[in-house]
């Protein structure tokens, strides 16, 4: 394949899966500036491994599995980077700084925390990125019953987690949350 | 209001949010910016034939650097180019300099007393309050006794620590100009250094000779961590070709399997790293060194960058490539080569910090060669012996 097929490729590839690694990025990181590495980082695996990046939508999930051990791999330090992506960081601050979604004090927050990491991992690729049992099973290089089993339990968990979190939604209502605070 | 929905709301953002990114300008910047990257070892590149090699740099053999060219039989002479041809601003690729490396390099002395390198060693760490960067260096001696009745001498000598530019005179003047430097322990460092444990002098040290016995005895230095004796250095084969599979089937009976890293680029990286260290220390005949270098010009991911002056200051022809610390973490390798010696003049490894004034300051960490070869001289002994 020459140089010019493999950029043609690859921009295709870019262009089509940008948005869905830029979402997982942003939903996984903390600070713009560590999405923007993940985002850099996951496509510079892929164009130097492009011999192995599949086409079609298998691309997509090989993709979020590089996205993922990139993540996972992922401390911030200047000499891990490869590309400057500074526009992309300042676009990135730009949606950070939108205006929220839902989600104050509401015991949700300390709900995901309880979580153990590979938990929320699966949670998150189900709900947050879309992908079905099947799909993820690519992703994380399992079987589609393994991913289906730990999905459950990991649906259990957090069920759990949000009873101890929010007594409210398990039924014991509106007990006051400061109870007997001398002034 | 279920579960799932409670997790999904809690998406920093959604899907609507991020229609019509692909596009942006930080998206297209990106883009652009990967597409220019080398790209890395395609798997199982073989080694061309090296008649081959020079029969495709013949043909674009109009640079300014002494190339190699392809004479009758396949034997490789230099010939100067003139540097106002046709093409006089075209740079040597990265292939043509380590060629007219190979074939100069072929003509150093191929016996001596001694095997003789010396190396200045020059690494950069900021201040303990990262206002400014300091630049530490040592160098070092090593003299490999050929003969049995010679003796084996390492001479170390710390040349000190100084503010590696003007711009951190400047800062270090503004602080006082201190000549010591107390690190505490738990310092930030993003593993771009190590933070010193005892208080670092700016005062350069003695210099001082060590004698060395016991496994030094009979060695010939080591490749890739493993010492090699006399014998073994002489049994290293010189055809390009059988120089790969030995240094091939060597880098194969490694354990790379929970390296990390890809095995196969694992390997591909030992590999060049062999070869950089057979050019830079080990004392193998020219002719191995020569293949060393061909090896190289025929690894992809090694790149051209034009002229460049080495830490000490001697000007060269400078490769880099790309090496993965980690998985996923990378740093650029410069080497500095003289194509007229084929002599590698520096290994340098450039990194950048944020200073706490937000300047970004580059720490280099180099190794300069002063001398690698062979020698009848005798090494200058300072009074202070180990």
């Amino acid at each position: 394949m020459s140089e010019q097929d493999d950029r043609s490729r690859f921009e295709a590839v870019y262009r089509r899966t940008y948005e869905q690694i830029l979402g997982y990025a942003m939903r996984r990181c903390s600070s713009p500036e560590d999405a923007a590495d993940v985002v850099a980082e996951t496509y510079v695996i892929a164009w130097r491994r492009m011999t192995e990046l599949p086409d079609g939508e298998a691309g997509k999930l090989w993709l979020y599995g590089v996205a993922r051990r990139v993540l996972a791999n992922h401390r911030r330090s200047e000499r891990r980077r490869l590309t400057r992506h500074t526009e992309l960081t300042d676009e990135i601050e730009r949606l950070y700084a939108a205006p929220a979604h839902p989600g104050e004090q509401d015991g949700v927050g300390e709900a995901m925390d309880l979580l153990a990491d590979s938990d929320r991992e699966l949670l998150a690729l189900n709900l947050w990125e879309g992908l079905d049992p099947g799909e993820i099973a690519t992703v994380l290089d399992c079987s589609r019953n393994a991913a289906r089993i730990r999905l459950h339990r990991a649906r259990k968990r957090f069920a759990k987690a949000l009873e101890k979190t929010r007594p409210s939604v398990a039924g014991f209502l509106s007990r006051p949350l400061i109870e007997k605070e001398s002034g | 209001m279920n579960n799932d929905q409670i997790f999904k709301d809690r998406a920093r953002v959604l899907d609507e949010d991020l229609a019509g990114r692909a596009s942006t300008a930080g998206a297209d910047a990106l883009l652009a910016e990967i597409v220019s990257l080398e790209r890395v070892p395609a798997r199982r590149r073989l080694l061309p034939a090296p008649g081959r090699v020079l029969l495709g740099l013949a043909a674009t053999a109009a640079v300014a650097v002494a190339v190699p060219v392809m004479l009758s039989g396949g034997t490789v002479s230099v010939v100067p180019q003139p540097g106002t041809s046709a093409s006089a601003t075209a740079e040597p690729t990265a292939r043509q300099i380590l060629l007219a490396a190979a074939v100069a390099v072929e003509k150093a002395p191929a016996s001596g007393d001694y095997w003789r390198t010396a190396t200045v060693h020059q690494w950069m760490l900021t201040d303990p309050t990262r206002s400014y960067v300091l630049e530490g260096s040592r160098s070092l001696e090593t003299w490999l006794a050929k003969r049995p009745d010679l003796q084996y001498w390492r001479i170390r000598q710390d040349l000190g620590v100084k503010p590696a530019t003007p711009q951190d005179e400047a800062a270090w003047r503004a602080a006082g100009a201190p000549t010591s430097w107390r690190y505490p322990k738990d310092m930030k460092t993003e593993n771009l250094f190590s933070v010193p444990s005892r208080p670092l002098e700016a005062a350069a040290g003695e210099r001082t000779a060590e004698r060395l016995y016991g496994k030094w005895q009979g060695s010939a230095g080591d490749l890739a961590g493993e010492d090699m004796t006399w014998k073994e250095v002489r049994a290293i084969p010189s055809e390009p070709d059988k120089l790969r599979s030995y240094l091939e089937e060597r880098v194969g009976r490694l354990d790379l399997a929970g390296s990390g890293m890809d095995v196969e680029e694992a390997r591909a990286y030992i590999l060049l790293r062999n070869c950089v260290g057979i050019i830079s220390g080990l004392p193998a005949s020219p002719e191995v060194r020569a293949s060393a270098y061909r090896i190289l010009a025929s690894l992809p991911g090694i790149r051209a960058e034009g002229e460049m002056t080495d830490p000490l200051g001697r000007r060269g022809q400078t490769l880099s490539y790309q090496e993965e610390i980690e998985p996923g973490l990378f740093t650029q390798v410069q080497l500095v080569v003289d194509p007229s010696t084929g002599l590698l003049l520096a290994e340098v490894r450039t990194n950048t910090t944020k200073l706490a004034n937000g300047r970004e300051a580059e720490l280099r960490l180099s190794t300069s060669f002063r001398e690698i070869g062979w020698t009848d001289d005798r090494p200058e002994l300072p009074a202070h012996q180990n």
